[in-house]
């Protein structure tokens, strides 16, 4: 019987028969995979409040013929500041969402499981404007999965400076910005400020972000520009329509 | 399998934690008993689907359109207990520790499980917190990270409207359904309840 120790992420759990969960968890190593945590929802557990949502964690599991057992968990971080503010919780699992989204089981990601991990340490932190972080974590997820949409300063096309334009438009097709004379039908009007932006969300690491001042409806436009790129290149929405209302909290992602 | 024990196998694997196995083993008991006891249970199970119904005012599961607790007119009509589901307010009852009103809210707000605040009793709620006799409403969800969300969202839209909000949560364990909170402990989270 093989075990195996790993630090994971639960990004989602189900209740499962009388009072065991079905927890999916995303490891730095193994990527995202599930488990049974057996007896995990009677009040004397062993394994506490390990499985909450969010929790980082190091657990032991062994595999059975077709389920992995859960045998330890023991909660490494539970985000208590973070859990504190709605609009945290909510960012924090839609991008936890979002990994199960993008990442097929068994997928490794390692570089992902960094981002998710500093951006949740950045929720906890501080709890106001988590929409920047929830913006730059989809942009830089979807680099690191190999799907890197390009906001240089030129057709992707033809190779045309764009510099001297004062509007651009991005194609979720090319996954980048075209000239006039190469655009063919519809594109996302964007200026050279979002351009900017969007690379600077890119680049600066999510412990920085903080220090950039992008307005929440610039958000709201970054974030529908990359759920139009991820529907044509992965043919599917980073997070549901239904979800965008951010929970009515008065969001930017609405 | 002949086709009956294979269709009964077939509708008893779609509940909740029942396998192959199981199924199987209930199927062959229910094959030894008489005739009148397994009326009785098939007659029982349809009763589910024919008789109970949602309460129209809080979502309990009822009889009527209205619920035994919200046609009591001893309970005391200035609380409301918000849970997230209705098997919670059972558990509730059991502590004797609560003679006020329920709201079900049917689930709990939450992105990975594609549940928004729309999808929930919300609006319902907030009508039912607005009426003059309203004076307390009890927040009783779990205590884990969906719960926790759902609770601040509901303190958000009720405070506007002037009533008290409180919350149990002391003693129960984080990352627990009260289904597996024990009578003693739930019953003092509700002595012990804070307002927010
Ligand atoms: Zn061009
Ligand atoms: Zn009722």
């Amino acid at each position: 019987m093989g075990l195996s120790r790993e630090e994971v992420f639960v990004i989602r759990r189900i209740d499962f028969k009388e009072s065991d969960q079905i927890v999916r968890l995303f490891g730095r190593k193994t990527g995202v995979f599930s488990g049974i945590a057996k007896g995990s929802r009677k009040l004397d557990s062993k394994f506490g409040s390990t499985f909450d949502l969010l929790n980082r964690a190091e657990v032991v599991y062994y595999h059975g013929s077709n389920l992995n057992f859960l045998s330890e968990g023991e909660a490494l971080d539970n985000w208590e500041s973070l859990k504190r503010s709605g609009d945290a919780i909510d960012v924090g699992l839609r991008c936890a969402k979002t990994i199960s989204v993008l990442l097929a089981e068994g997928q490794t990601a390692p570089r992902v499981y960094d981002l998710f991990r500093a951006t949740l340490e950045e929720l906890d932190a501080h709890q106001e404007g988590p929409y920047l972080l929830e913006v730059a974590f989809y942009l830089k997820s979807l680099k690191y999965i190999g799907f890197d949409p390009d906001f240089d300063g030129r057709c992707l096309s033809c190779g045309a400076e764009l510099d001297g334009e004062t509007s651009l438009k991005f194609s979720p097709r090319a996954g980048g910005f075209l000239c006039d004379e190469c655009k063919r039908g519809e594109g996302l009007k964007l200026s050279q400020g979002d351009r900017k932006n969007l690379v600077k969300l890119k680049r600066t690491p999510q412990s920085r972000l903080r220090r950039l001042k992008v307005p929440e409806e610039k958000l709201a436009l970054y974030y529908r520009l990359l759920n139009r790129f991820s529907e044509y290149h992965l043919e599917r929405e980073l997070i549901p329509r239904s979800l965008r209302s951010s929970q009515g909290r008065g969001g930017a992602l609405s | 399998m002949i086709e009956p024990l294979e269709r009964a196998v077939k509708e008893l694997k779609r509940l909740p934690g029942v396998g192959q196995k199981s199924a199987e083993r209930l199927i062959f008991h229910l094959l030894t008993r008489d005739e009148e006891e397994v009326q009785r249970l098939s007659e029982a199970i349809q009763d589910l689907s024919t008789r109970v119904n949602r309460c129209e005012v809080c979502g309990n599961f009822s009889i009527g359109e209205k619920c035994d607790i919200c046609s009591d007119h001893n309970r005391d009509r200035s609380k409301i207990c918000v849970v997230s589901r209705p098997w919670d307010i059972t558990k509730i009852e059991s502590t004797q520790k609560y003679d006020g009103l329920y709201h079900v809210l049917g689930g709990l707000i939450n992105p990975i499980e594609d549940v928004a605040p729309e999808d929930l009793s919300i609006g319902k709620l907030i009508n039912r917190a607005k009426e003059e006799e309203v004076s307390e409403v009890i927040l009783a969800l779990e205590p884990k990270t969906e719960g926790e969300s759902t609770s601040m969202f509901l303190v958000k839209k009720l405070r506007p409207l002037g009533v008290e909000i409180s919350q149990i949560a002391q003693g129960i364990p984080v990352g627990r359904d009260l289904e597996f909170t024990d009578k003693a402990t739930l019953g003092k989270a509700f002595e012990g309840r804070r307002g927010v």
